[in-house]
């Protein structure tokens, strides 16, 4: 599917818990960053792995078979399926940001952690509240709605989603829309839908009950802040359009076309060679992975009263966490004196928190499948000790998009290993139509031999001292707010 | 002297008392709240009045009226409970202590010396780590619940001793107050209650504290009494014998006479 669309008596509780799985909201997207890497922390904090992306098991025997379909009918599959997620314009006054809070808090397991993060969705990250063994508080969620426009007329997708935006923003003070339209990278899906982004600006009810019940006073909160931005076109004080998004072709492309633009709207049959684009004007953080500061002003007021700690993690791009996250599973194993020698590229919401620690494997996130995301893992590895094994695993959205690796190219990451380098659930000659991947990079990970015990959490201290021993290294800042005395 | 014969002085004693009795309704999150008030004709300490689990403002009244000599004092019942209105969620421990910060806005209380029973000592506690600006000191009567008791059937057990010590008028009472709660909000205030770790909290309190406890309390043991004070940056513990659980009701002039002296600091024991 697109990028974007989408003592005794405590176990006995944890595991009832676990058999009534929390069901979210019918206007929230399933297939979407902050759905996916909820559900694959929460799970790993329930001692859980990750199958099929969090889907209903039911859903993964037909996903591990999608590529008996031919490319045209598995494209009619991911397009409808991508359709039945969206909700009706006319369903948006059903959209109740509490009771999707709820379901984030109600998928977590009942018990107290020494600290929770709030923020931007990232895929390293997510590895990180899973060594902390911390839960994690999305601030954007993907609610898509189902409008029909042409993919390469941004314009028009702007005016049809104007109405239905105003109006939710207007019922809802507590969030902001970002629309966004990518005819590239999500080209099959925004015909049929319209990608609403909200992030909260205020934490909520359910946000806040979940912190004075799971954060003891003197717990942490991280917030997580990816500071990517993007040109939008401003519609209200909470309103923007986002034309295009992080990944295959860049911002200028997306605003005045290249050679390239040209070349795959020829490709796919496009009356149009370079899109018409509203004009910018202004950047804000961007819709998918962008961090909102709107909510630090609550953040700081329950920090305030109940005595918590506030670290901001700050970092420009999304990827710039990936390597953090990578070395620090390194020096972790190192500690444990477990070998360090494989590394394993998850790409978006293919991931699997709880198998990397089992087999010992050092994770790389990526944000996509895209050009930058080949570019970071190469460089991360030009810094880096050599690994004896690399293993890929490829997120396929369907659309051989601007900016897009061909196989081959992606099998350069292959050549970086000093022993063997594979895909893990992948059908290569597929990319990127291999929605089999989706379900058979969890049972193909599980094939890699090695098995190690599950360590206890690390403490939120031993990650400062890490990171703080080799911060000049990252694109990452970890700031602690000066306290401030007397609540207001 | 029996609770009878106490009541009918009381009666006597208001009659000739300036202060005056009365009710005050304000509006917390769009919901009604109720609270019991003793005004004195001329300016007075403060002193604002928790109750525990599913009772109201009503078992704090023998001590209210013992108190409201030398004080104005303020006692509400809380969201769910007695006369307030009721939410359509129990509320967590945290979500009445933020009813009962918006309580002392809408109620104009700058600032009070808190009093709080049982449970209330749990709502009070997160009160006063959250807003140490709104109260000047704080009596922890009874503060509940023990680590060591923190599941149903401990509790209950607990609880069916403390019964035993309640008089027959508390009884009468809390079964009027049971009832108007109503069965799930009292279950769900008590799974609240035992989620609620009072000692995660207690460093941060940094205002003057007075733990109570009567030795006649099977809920509040005397070594979580103990602990409870020593978890306080600022705090002291007394113990008074043969005084049970509800003291405030059931032992009020003990109570009171106990208190006394942390209310009114600098006026000499």
């Amino acid at each position: 599917m697109a990028k974007t669309s989408s003592g005794r008596a405590s176990l006995l509780r944890e595991s009832a818990h676990s058999m009534k799985m929390p069901t979210p909201p019918k206007f929230v997207a399933n297939f979407d960053s902050a759905t996916g890497m909820l559900r694959a922390n929460a799970n790993f904090l329930r001692n859980k792995d990750f199958p099929a992306l969090g889907s209903p098991p039911l859903l993964k025997v037909p996903a591990s078979r999608a590529n008996i379909l031919p490319k045209k009918a598995r494209k009619g599959v991911y397009l409808f399926s991508g359709w039945n997620e969206a909700i009706p314009p006319k369903k948006l006054k059903k959209v109740d940001p509490e009771e999707l809070s709820g379901w984030v808090t109600d998928e977590y397991p009942d018990r107290q952690f020494p600290a929770v993060a709030i923020g931007s969705s990232n895929g390293a990250a997510t590895h990180l509240y899973s060594a902390l063994g911390i839960p994690w508080l999305p601030q954007t969620f993907l609610i898509p709605v189902r409008q029909s426009v042409h993919p390469d007329e941004p314009k028009e997708a702007m005016r049809i989603g104007l109405e239905p935006g105003r109006k939710l923003v207007e019922r809802h003070p507590e969030l902001a829309l970002h629309h966004m339209h990518d005819a590239n990278q999500d080209r099959i899906m925004v015909q049929t839908m319209t990608y609403f982004r909200v992030k909260r600006r205020r934490l909520g009810e359910n946000y806040r009950r979940f912190l004075e019940q799971h954060l003891p006073p003197g717990g942490t909160i991280i917030v997580t802040e990816c500071e990517q931005k993007w040109p939008v076109v401003r519609i209200g004080d909470r309103h923007v359009f986002q034309h295009g998004a992080v990944g295959g072709a860049t911002k200028e492309e997306f605003y005045h076309g290249s050679d390239r633009v040209a070349e795959y709207l020829e490709r796919y049959d496009s009356p149009y060679r370079k899109w018409d684009s509203p004009e910018a004007d202004e950047e804000v953080p961007e819709a998918e992975w962008g961090f909102d500061t709107e909510l630090l002003d609550d953040i700081r007021r329950i920090a305030r009263e109940r005595h918590y700690r506030v670290v901001r993690m700050r970092f420009p791009e999304p990827q710039a966490m990936s390597p953090v996250v990578a070395d620090l599973y390194r020096w972790w194993y190192r500690e444990r004196n477990i070998p360090t020698n494989r590394m394993i590229c998850e790409s978006f919401i293919i991931m699997e928190p709880y198998w990397m620690l089992r087999t010992g494997s050092v994770p790389y996130w990526m944000e996509f499948n895209m050009e930058a995301s080949l570019k970071s893992v190469h460089s991360y590895l030009d810094k880096t000790d050599p690994f004896d094994e690399i293993g890929l695993m490829l997120f396929n959205h369907g659309v051989e998009a601007v900016g897009l690796p061909t196989i081959s190219e992606w099998e350069t990451v292959f050549d970086r290993a000093t022993k063997k380098g594979y895909w893990i659930g992948a059908d290569p000659k597929e990319f990127p139509m291999d929605y089999a991947q989706f379900a058979k990079y969890h049972t193909d990970i599980q094939k890699i031999p090695s098995r190690y015990p599950m360590p206890g959490p690390l403490t939120l201290g031993q990650f400062e001292d890490f990171f703080h021993r080799r911060s000049d290294q990252y694109d990452v800042r970890l700031e602690e707010e000066k306290p401030k005395l007397a609540a207001a | 002297m029996s609770a009878a014969v106490r009541r009918e002085q009381i009666e006597q004693d208001r009659s000739q008392a300036p202060v005056q009795q009365g009710e005050l309704w304000t509006e917390v999150d769009g919901r009604r709240m109720f609270a019991r008030s003793w005004t004195t004709p001329y300016p007075a300490p403060r002193v604002v009045l928790v109750h525990g689990l599913v009772v109201s403002s009503a078992y704090f009244v023998p001590t209210a009226e013992l108190l409201a000599a030398d004080h104005s004092v303020l006692a509400p019942d809380q969201p769910g409970f007695g006369r307030s209105d009721k939410p359509d969620r129990t509320l967590t421990v945290p979500g009445l202590a933020g009813a009962l910060i918006e309580w002392f806005s809408a109620a104009h209380v700058a600032r009070a010396t808190v009093v709080a029973n049982s449970v209330g000592c749990q709502v009070a506690a997160e009160l006063a780590m959250r807003r140490p600006d709104l109260v000047e000191r704080l009596v922890l009567a009874a503060p509940t619940v023990e680590p060591a008791a923190r599941t149903v059937p401990r509790i209950v057990r607990r609880w069916g001793q403390e019964s035993k010590t309640q008089s027959r008028e508390l009884k009468k009472l809390l079964l009027k107050d049971y009832t108007r709660a109503g069965v799930p909000r009292a279950i769900g205030t008590l799974k609240q209650a035992l989620t609620d770790r009072i000692e995660d909290k207690l460093p941060y309190v940094t205002v003057p504290t007075l733990v109570v406890r009567g030795t006649e309390d099977p809920i509040c043991t005397q070594d979580w009494a103990e602990e409870v004070a020593r978890l306080l940056p600022d705090g002291g513990l007394l113990t008074l014998p043969g005084v049970p659980h509800a003291m405030n009701f059931d032992a009020p002039e003990q109570f009171v006479d106990a208190i006394g002296p942390f209310l009114r600091p600098g006026k000499g024991r």
